[in-house]
């Protein structure tokens, strides 16, 4: 296996908790819109909701023997080489790939943590396997 | 005699000294104020001649100037964290009665 491309959309996995969170929007923005002048409400509005871009965005997951790239739309492209990483871990939403052997204090800030399906991550691991990363409990 | 490189120097000082997880952390702390670090350095570096550490800024400058060389350095010092766990988990692998390959 050369590379490997995963699509992760979290709204279209757990539509309810899309649905829900969109109620919860209208109520923020009905509540602002009438607490605040228009131009505040709708800018701090926009805050909130580019900041859940994440959940409502699919992310691209482009894994290949040269390395890791993430995009999506609204997001900056992040390209990372596969020589930055000896490690991964398995969680139930996702995996998390880490540059130590062992776990260190710096390991979250220099990790980078791959949101996914259960089914994705199965595929991710074992592309993580090909290419000989260790496979680490949290 | 070929010079040793300055970045691996670094590096390795840093983690000799137990240094290596704030490195990493200041290092990554760092990086959106590189632009800064580095034009402070430089209008320091004529200072820090008159204590004969002109040379330590400029490399320091250097460092600064680029983002990839500060994940350079970063990449590196983790490495060579890294390098005693490899020993310690080939070590650990070793059957119990047989020779160690490590001390």
């Amino acid at each position: 296996m050369d590379a490997l491309s995963i699509t992760f959309h979290p709204a279209k996995e757990q539509p309810y908790k899309a649905a829900a969170l969109g109620f919860f929007l209208g109520i923020a923005l009905r509540a602002m819109w009438g607490c605040l002048e228009p131009i505040s409400a709708l800018g701090l509005w926009g805050v909130l909701v580019f900041s859940l871009r994440d959940f409502y965005l699919e992310t691209r997951y482009e894994l290949s023997l040269q390395g890791l790239c993430i995009q999506g739309a609204l997001r900056p492209r992040k390209e990372y080489p596969w020589a930055r990483f000896r490690a991964f871990v398995e969680d139930k939403n996702g995996l998390f790939l880490s540059p130590y052997l062992v776990k260190r204090r710096t390991e979250n800030q220099r990790g980078v943590f791959l949101a996914m399906t259960p089914d994705q991550r199965r595929q991710a691991v074992g592309f993580c396997e090909t290419l000989e990363l260790a496979r680490r409990l949290r | 005699m070929t010079e040793p490189d300055p970045m691996t120097t670094l590096a390795s000082g840093l983690v000799q000294r137990g240094l290596g997880v704030p490195a990493v952390f200041l290092l990554e702390a760092m990086k959106p104020f590189s632009l800064v670090a580095e034009q402070t350095l430089l209008v320091t570096t004529p200072l820090a001649g008159l204590c004969g550490q002109h040379r330590l800024f400029g490399q320091l400058a250097h460092l600064f100037g680029d983002r990839q060389r500060m994940e350079d350095l970063a990449l590196q010092v983790e490495q060579l964290m890294e390098e005693p766990t490899v020993r310690e988990k080939s070590c650990e692998k070793t059957e119990p009665g047989l020779e160690a390959p490590c001390e």
